[in-house]
């Protein structure tokens, strides 16, 4: 990862090699026109955040859900669901009741 | 009959009881108004047609036989295309979701089939709720019915459009960050978003979980509570659905804002809404002062941080939630010569350009280098955000803003200019917090309608509703004139 200083402040400078690596992760293949693109644009979005780091958060427990979280458990009971048949009609790759993928082994 | 067009649900009930018309009437006439003025407006994903005829003529014939039938029976309604239908292709206004049919149906669309509502079709919307303009979506733009030349907002803009253009009476749509109550207030009728987890999410296709909230578009506040009373309660389903008895929000219908303490966090609004909008807004609050309410203005503290903490959410919430979109087991496929790249074809040719820009954002602030600068900070200050609002709330019945910091803007038009990526500013909030908020129109500006904002404390759907009423009760500001082609 690169840094620049813009207005005092060390930020940071997104090139096209980091958007492309992130694509990747993402399992997502772009275009050159897209990773300028995206690269400019990921750039832009990541300095609007910067006003974050002016709040003090120390000792601020993170708050993944507004509601408070309890484990919802369910009595073991067979209930309705999909048939094979259901599940399986929305994909164009079939075989033996199963979805079909490339070869992995 | 046409004049059945610009008519709420709960008139068009009184007609249907009175058996001065039928559902079927009713229903035919809403689907020659789509066929009239939708290639104008351009709200529509899919007209279901045949569905509703059908489920017309059931609703008339129970009706016939005298079985006592809920307030939205034969009503028509139309659904956002992100919220899946049985049998009927639930898009996205995705390429990746074109072809899907979902096997099954949402509790939402279920509750609505049980309450014999009628639904003429599904809504264009930013693809996967991502956007405020409705121009994300990979079919087609969606218009304002008010003016053509203008957005509809988003990302449920496509819902809106159709209640404002008289293609359906009410709509159900998501609000994410104000998918709905940022369209309700460019297109002129009545947003509501509900407290987090009081509607199931189950059968809504994600955008951002923690965020997301099933809500309603109608054309008055009865309605809204009509609409409210048939999709709330808790649901197995939806592990975030919230147990417990649920209100009849019909009571909640009171012409009194006496004593109220509504706060108005002016310095938020300074320097974010437009002076036209401002001095509006400003005759909301006098009036609402002359009918008995106590305004004062109110400071929000975090006020600089919340759209980034909103948007750091929604980019990592949607980045996941879009990685089941493979190509493997429904949607778009494109086959690649191993699954790698099974994987990344489908996904490049499916997803469209925003959506993958919230990837972009969602993976790198999740990637383990970034996490705690971004999205850890972003839950930290998300929480002092909620807690804070709870303060305020302990003082003030509810806060008022304007809905957007403008009116619709045209199509086309560089949002980012308008503005500055604040579109989402003064909506945000409530989704952030989890609480209710409410978007009410209040008249217009060179025809463009504005947009009044409600939020109150969770679950305190009741202060919403009766300052709502009240405003419609005593002003002529809230319900605005069917729009599209003249209506005769």
């Amino acid at each position: 990862m690169q840094y620049e200083i813009k207005d005092g402040e060390m930020i940071v400078k997104i090139t096209v090699k980091d958007v492309e690596k992130i694509a990747d992760l993402a399992k997502l293949e772009l275009s050159a026109e897209e990773g300028q693109g995206f690269t400019q644009d990921l750039q832009i979005r990541l300095e609007r955040l910067e006003v974050l780091k002016e709040v003090d958060t120390s000792g601020v427990e993170p708050l993944v859900y507004v509601l408070p979280a309890k484990n919802v458990l369910r009595e073991d009971r067979v209930g309705q669901c999909l048939v094979q048949e259901e599940a399986l009609a929305n994909t164009s790759e079939v075989e033996d009741g199963c979805f079909k993928v490339p070869r992995i082994v | 009959m046409s004049s059945l067009l610009g008519l709420t649900g709960h008139e068009l009930q009184a007609l249907l009881t009175k058996k001065e018309i039928s559902s079927t009437d009713l229903v035919k006439e809403y689907l020659t108004r789509i066929k009239m003025v939708d290639d104008q407006i351009k709200a529509l994903v899919t007209v279901t047609e045949k569905e509703a005829l059908e489920q017309a003529r059931k609703a008339d014939g129970l009706r016939e036989k005298g079985v006592k039938l809920s307030p939205l029976a034969g009503i028509p309604l139309a659904l956002s295309d992100n919220i899946c239908t049985a049998g009927i292709r639930t898009t996205c206004s995705s390429r990746m979701l074109e072809n899907f049919v979902p096997p099954y149906k949402a509790t939402v669309v279920e509750k609505l089939a049980e309450a014999k509502a009628v639904l003429v079709g599904k809504c264009n919307l930013d693809e996967f709720g991502l956007g405020t303009t409705t121009e994300n979506s990979a079919f087609f733009a969606t218009h304002n019915p008010h003016d053509l030349q203008a957005v509809p907002g988003g990302a449920c803009g496509g819902a809106a459009a159709a209640v404002a253009g008289g293609e359906a009476v009410f709509a159900l749509g998501t609000d994410t960050g104000g998918s709905l109550r940022e369209p309700a207030s460019f297109c002129g009728v009545i947003g509501f978003k509900p407290t987090y987890g009081s509607v199931s999410r189950y059968g809504v296709i994600p955008c951002a979980s923690s965020l997301d909230q099933v809500g309603s578009l109608t054309r008055d506040m009865t309605d809204c509570a009509l609409v409210m009373n048939a999709i709330s309660g808790h649901d197995p389903q939806d592990s975030t659905s919230v147990s417990g008895a649920t209100s009849d929000f019909t009571n909640f219908l009171t012409d009194d804002v006496k004593g109220l303490k509504i706060g108005i966090p002016q310095e938020y609004l300074q320097g974010r809404v437009v002076p036209e909008v401002m001095a509006s807004f400003e005759q909301a609050v006098k009036k609402l002062e002359e009918l008995g309410a106590h305004c004062a203005e109110v400071s929000l503290a975090h006020q600089e941080a919340i759209v980034a903490t909103y948007q750091i959410i929604v980019a990592a919430e949607a980045s996941s939630n879009l990685a089941r979109f493979d190509g493997v087991r429904y949607g778009l496929r494109i086959e690649g010569e191993d699954v790698d790249s099974l994987f990344k074809k489908t996904r490049s040719q499916g997803l469209g350009a925003e959506a993958k820009k919230q990837i972009i954002l969602g993976t790198y602030v999740l990637s383990s280098a970034q996490y705690e600068d971004y999205y850890l900070k972003a839950l930290k200050v998300r929480a002092l955000i909620k807690e804070e609002l709870a303060k305020v709330f302990q003082e003030y019945d509810c806060l008022l803003t304007p809905t957007t910091p403008t009116v619709a803007f045209d199509l086309g038009a560089d949002k980012e200019k308008i503005s500055r990526g604040k579109l989402d500013s003064l909506t945000c909030l409530a989704n952030l917090a989890g609480i209710p908020a409410l978007s009410l129109p209040w008249g217009t500006l060179q025809g463009r309608p504005v947009g009044l904002q409600l939020l109150s404390r969770a679950c305190g759907e009741e202060t919403l509703f009766r300052v709502g009423y009240t405003l419609e009760q005593n002003t002529n500001q809230t319900r605005l004139k069917l729009k599209g082609k003249e209506v005769k």
